[in-house]
């Protein structure tokens, strides 16, 4: 990802409009060790439309050049030189905006702030647009400039399923169908946000729409509606893998719909599978992870074992495969053995122990794992100032 | 039958398979009862004062006090981000207040989780955990099951009366272990499970909780109305049936004396209990379960766990 957005930085320096404003300066101001600060300063604006974004980005730069507007037919007028302070502009700020308004929407409270999720939901969506269409229209954007829209679309999925905005999701994932753009991510996205729909919680809302009040009766529609929403999730992950059939992401997450339905033969199949399609160490302890998960539900306890320590083996700073190793050990009545496998959770560990970090955690997130160092790769292609 | 397994890159060759059963180890069976009458102690009781039957065999019992012996306390304090501010405060004073209720030859031990967990200081003089408890800092998810597990772990086997006493003020939202196997492990361990449980949200309490990496970036975050494994539990449910299941109690942290009191009242209670062994007639496999009686102490009532899996 990184080789193919650094194409796109590859451009001589050229100067950009002096058009300055809060939000430009704020949009300027973004980039790394300053994210902070710029959300910052993005929020003290307290934008309300997201016509307010692209008046900045689009009709006040073009009007700086004396253009009436920003479609091609419009910039044709100007000068050759303002056409190209034009398009230096636009490559050192859109990738920088749509970045800003990613880490925006991440900064907020999916509890409380609805108005700026839309508002940033929004502008990215009409963003990524933009983005794709400036590389296909304008002569002085190189094409592979359309790579940050991608990227765009991606840390957008990725940040919504970090919120677990399911109707944000939703309208995210419908748009990008829509425009018939299915990648992997889009897919993968799809998948993520049947599991949202999917939760418990959310069937138990959906359920009091309902006004169940006969409990009996409300909790055997629960199971059977979430049942019937974990194999909806289940479905877009395989129609995923017809197409796509060495996506490891979407075997790992499929595995887990799997074991939620009771399938472990199906779950362990696509968890070898992924041994198969070279997983890196992450992949490689989840699968290893979930499949000590199904052979316990198996009763092959020897198995059990077996995976976790493999998993131990992948990402040695986990504490998971430990408390998982801890507690079989115990259940087997060997029970210094289950403390000694505890150690890996003590506060006096080792100068040399790995770091404590578990990808577990991460695989609750969905895709969102995924968001910072996508983030870092789009801040790979900003352009400087002059 | 092999299976195989993930490795980084190539597929190990499994073990060869154990199908089936667990099998706990349990020669001596102890128990912890609490008997109380119109919810006092009851003090002075013997072997003589119980009935005990396992799988409905009556069984030849010993009974120790607990009032005076050695014990060990094994203290589980959920240090999410919900817990921060005030609340981590009063979680430091009423632990602190624990320990200090402790007599020097007993035995500490300290599990704080948040999405982490952080074991120790193990198995120590009771002082030794205060400057532990100093450094508590609230932050990220709540592995309360995970962590929970790893105290029963921690505390099963051991041969000596050991409290788990467990604080918890929200729902699980990132633990591996399933509600199933937690309450499998504790059918097999002797440890009492007594929970402190608070309900009041915080004014710090963001609604949600956030996990960042080290660069200060986001990696997931989980909100109140979800959880990792989308358990409808609760953590008063959780807590709830692992105490029942252990013979411990549930202590509300919102009550009068708030959570020092309600530490205090559990340790309190279990010293009050009795220690009662016996070695099993009967070795099979699978749950026994144990009726422990009051003979002739009207209106009393007798705590401790219903059975045990072996």
């Amino acid at each position: 990802m990184l080789v193919t957005l650094g194409i796109v930085a590859v451009l001589a320096a050229q100067p950009s409009v002096a058009i300055r404003s809060p939000y430009l300066d704020a949009v300027r101001l973004y980039g790394p060790g300053a994210e902070r600060e710029a959300i910052a300063s993005l929020q003290a604006l307290r934008l309300r439309d997201a016509d307010q974004v692209f008046e900045e980005l689009d009709d006040k730069i073009c009007a700086a050049v004396g253009a009436r507007g920003c479609l091609p037919r419009q910039l044709v007028n100007a000068s050759r030189d303002s056409q190209r302070k034009v398009a230096a502009t636009w490559r050192r700020l859109y990738p920088r905006a749509l970045a800003l308004h990613v880490e925006a929407l991440t900064a907020c409270d999916p509890t409380a702030d609805f108005a700026a999720m839309r508002l940033h939901l929004t502008v990215l969506l009409r963003l990524v647009v933009r983005i794709d269409q400036v590389a296909r229209d304008h002569r002085d954007i190189a094409p592979e400039f359309a790579r940050v829209a991608t990227q765009g679309r991606r840390l957008t999925l990725w940040a919504l399923q970090y919120l677990r905005d399911a109707k944000g999701l939703a309208a995210a994932v419908e748009t990008f169908e829509t425009a018939k753009i299915q990648d992997v991510d889009v897919r993968l996205a799809r998948g993520a946000l049947e599991e949202l729909w999917a939760l418990p919680d959310a069937v138990a809302q959906s359920a009091r729409a309902r006004d169940l009040s006969d409990t009996f009766a409300r909790d055997k529609l629960l199971a059977q509606e979430e049942r019937r929403l974990v194999q909806i999730a289940a479905r877009a992950y395989e129609a995923l893998l017809v197409d796509h059939p060495a996506v490891l992401e979407a075997h790992l997450r499929l595995a887990r719909l799997e074991l939620r339905l009771g399938r472990t033969e199906r779950a362990e199949a696509h968890l070898v599978r992924v041994a198969g399609l070279k997983p890196d160490t992450r992949q490689a302890y989840l699968a290893a992870l979930f499949l000590a998960d199904v052979y316990e539900r198996q009763r092959l306890i020897a198995n059990a074992f077996e995976a976790y320590g493999v998993a131990q083996q992948n990402w040695p700073g986990a504490q998971t495969p430990g408390i998982g190793i801890a507690r079989l050990r115990a259940l087997s009545g060997a029970h210094q053995e289950a403390r000694t496998a505890l150690a890996g959770l003590h506060l006096e560990r080792a100068a040399d122990a790995p770091e404590r970090s578990d990808p577990w955690m991460g695989f609750i997130g969905a895709q969102a794992w995924r968001l910072p160092s996508g983030i870092a790769a789009l801040q790979e292609t900003f352009e400087a100032e002059p | 039958m092999s299976r195989p397994i993930v490795a980084v890159s190539i597929v190990l060759a499994a073990a060869s398979t154990v199908a089936g059963q667990f099998r706990a180890a349990v020669d001596v069976v102890r128990i912890e009862a609490l008997v109380a009458d119109n919810g006092r102690p009851v003090a002075g009781l013997s072997a003589a004062d119980f009935t005990l039957t396992d799988d409905g065999a009556r069984q030849a019992i010993t009974v120790r006090p607990l009032a005076g012996a050695e014990i060990d306390v094994v203290v589980v304090l959920d240090t999410s981000e919900s817990v921060s501010g005030a609340r981590l405060e009063h979680l430091r004073a009423a632990s602190a207040a624990l320990l200090g209720r402790l007599a020097s030859h007993d035995r500490a031990t300290l599990i704080a989780f948040s999405h982490q967990l952080a074991f120790g200081p193990a198995d120590a003089a009771p002082e030794t955990l205060r400057p532990r408890l100093a450094t508590l800092a609230a932050h990220g998810a709540t592995s309360l099951i995970d962590a929970t597990t790893a105290a029963l772990v921690w505390g099963t086997g051991r041969g000596r009366p050991i409290l788990v006493l467990v604080f918890s003020d929200g729902r699980d939202t990132a633990s591996w272990t399933r509600v199933d196997q937690a309450f499998a492990l504790a059918r097999t361990s002797d440890v009492v499970v007594d929970a402190v449980v608070t309900s009041q949200r915080t004014m710090a309490d963001p609604g949600q909780t956030t996990i960042e990496n080290r660069r200060g970036r986001p990696v997931f975050r989980v909100s109140p109305e979800t959880s990792a494994q989308r358990r409808r539990l609760a953590a008063q449910d959780f807590l709830s049936g692992l105490t029942a299941m252990t013979g411990g109690q549930v202590f509300d942290g919102d009550a009068g004396g708030g959570l020092a009191a309600a530490f205090e009242a559990s340790l309190a209670q279990f010293r009050t209990r009795y220690e009662i062994t016996y070695t099993p007639t009967s070795a099979q496999p699978g749950w026994h379960a144990v009726d422990l009686r009051l003979k002739g102490h009207r209106g009393a009532t007798v705590h401790a766990r219903r059975g045990y899996e072996r």
